[in-house]
């Protein structure tokens, strides 16, 4: 039993070690959406066939981008996780919140617990507050 | 008969013995992703990977008392005496393996066993790490009380069968990386390589429910499922919906969680049970798409055709 709470412990600062030196070599390179023809090209690939309507925007950092798709009406959200790229599809329900935050960001929180809450940075006070007002559309 | 069992197997956990030699090897890899760049790593990722598969540990030492006394409760009833004569452990590592093709298999054609394995398609990195994270409720599925213990029905000690299926799952290990790009021919011929591990672990329409392989890929080869890497395109990595947490207990539980929603809201009960057992992405309406239609969409634009309009969701990768 020692032997295993032994292993069981060194196995903890293996892990924590392994993290920091991953963490120290700066291995990665933070994901960024070069444009929305770069995000529509990342939602085609995802979602074959997927038509990006008119309505698009994408966050002043490159790190979130949204695109409507023509037919459905829904919106494709693309967002940077680290070094990739997570996406979703939202449809009504999808959104639980779409709050503007400090300045002009909008804070989106979606009804799926496996996606964490993402802030959307948008220059223009007035655009956030219209892609809000349709993300918060979107809510059940 | 009474069988004697070997110190070897009574005293040695190849698994166990393992983990340095794991430890040591994802170092070297994650310095030669400095060196090369021909490995991705993100420091979040790379804990939750860790993280799982600390955590299968502790659940393999949960759940193994239930797990073991189940297959030697069947090895009582078993079929012959085959004891531990040298020959039964190549058998017995060979046979493990094909059972492993079928469990695998399913583990992604189920959605009740994909709940399971899912975890480990979870990562959108393809490194040393990703090996490691593994689910920490696979007892649920409940392959242990059938796939898991046929081998001990037929006359494997269990003893042996633990010992095997060790080698297995460490020979898996190193097959997790992209810094090997390609093994010698006769080996890519025989055994499951990195090369191979890469399709199985890619969401490209083409790669998808391809090389179940454990240790030989000869089984793909025979049961029609293989697929070798192709140059003319890069692997996307992860499952068809990734995931946008690194939370551990989310990541192990969210596809049990959404086929308890799913069942919950289905209209009747053959729905529920289709959302339980048919293949990952199947709904009544299809509004979403399993890996068979996803492959179909992409070969009908390949060939000019037009796809059909989207309206729906796919959901996880249907296909480790």
């Amino acid at each position: 039993m020692l032997i295993l709470l032994i292993v069981l412990l060194a196995s903890i600062v293996g892990i924590s070690l392994m993290v920091l030196l991953n963490r120290h070599l700066g291995l990665n390179t933070p994901a960024v959406i070069t444009s929305l023809e770069d995000a529509r090209e990342r939602l085609d690939v995802d979602q074959i066939g997927f038509e990006a309507g008119a309505a698009a925007i994408l966050s002043d950092d490159g790190k979130t981008a949204l695109v409507e798709e023509r037919q459905s009406g829904r919106f494709g959200l693309l967002a940077a996780r680290g070094d990739t790229i997570v996406i979703r599809y939202l449809e009504p329900g999808s959104v639980r919140t779409a709050r503007m935050g400090e300045g002009k960001d909008i804070e989106l929180s979606l009804n799926d617990f496996t996606f964490a809450p993402v802030r959307i940075a948008i220059a223009d006070r007035t655009t956030a507050r219209q892609w809000a007002d349709r993300l918060n559309s979107l809510q059940a | 008969m009474s069988i004697t069992v070997p110190a070897l197997v009574q005293t040695f956990d190849p698994t166990w013995l393992a983990i340095p030699i794991f430890t040591a090897l994802t170092v070297a890899e994650m310095i030669a992703a400095k060196m090369t760049g021909r490995a991705r790593f993100e420091p979040k990722d790379s804990a939750a990977s860790l993280l799982m598969g600390f955590g299968s540990v502790v659940a393999g030492i949960v759940f193994g008392a239930l797990t073991g006394a189940w297959v030697m409760m069947v090895y009582q009833a078993r079929i012959f005496d085959i004891g531990f004569v040298w020959w039964a452990w190549i058998a017995a590592f060979v046979l493990d393996d094909f059972l492993y093709y079928w469990s695998h298999r399913w583990a992604h054609t189920v959605r009740w066993f994909w709940a399971d394995h899912v975890v480990h398609h979870s990562s959108q990195h393809y490194n040393l790490t990703t090996a490691l994270r593994q689910p920490w409720f696979g007892v649920f599925t409940l392959k242990f009380m059938w796939l898991g213990s046929l081998l001990a029905l037929v006359g494997f000690h269990p003893a042996m069968i633990g010992f095997v299926s060790g080698l297995n799952l460490i020979y898996q290990f190193w097959i997790h990386t992209e810094v090997i790009k390609k093994c010698p021919p006769w080996f890519e011929a025989v055994m499951n390589t990195p090369s191979h591990h890469r399709v199985h672990h890619g969401i490209n329409a083409r790669y998808l429910d391809r090389n179940y392989a454990g240790v030989f890929i000869v089984w793909d080869k025979m049961f029609g499922t293989f697929q070798p890497e192709l140059d003319d395109e890069d692997i996307r990595y992860g499952v068809v919906k990734n995931l946008g947490t690194y939370n551990p207990l989310k990541i192990s539980l969210h596809e049990w969680f959404s086929i308890i929603n799913d069942m919950r809201r289905a209209g009747n009960w053959r729905d529920a049970m289709m959302y339980l057992l048919a293949p990952p992405g199947w709904s009544p309406d299809g509004s979403r798409l399993t890996s068979k239609e996803i492959l179909e969409r992409w070969e009908a634009r390949q060939s000019g055709g037009v796809p059909e309009s989207q309206t729906g969701e796919t959901q996880a990768k249907p296909a480790e």
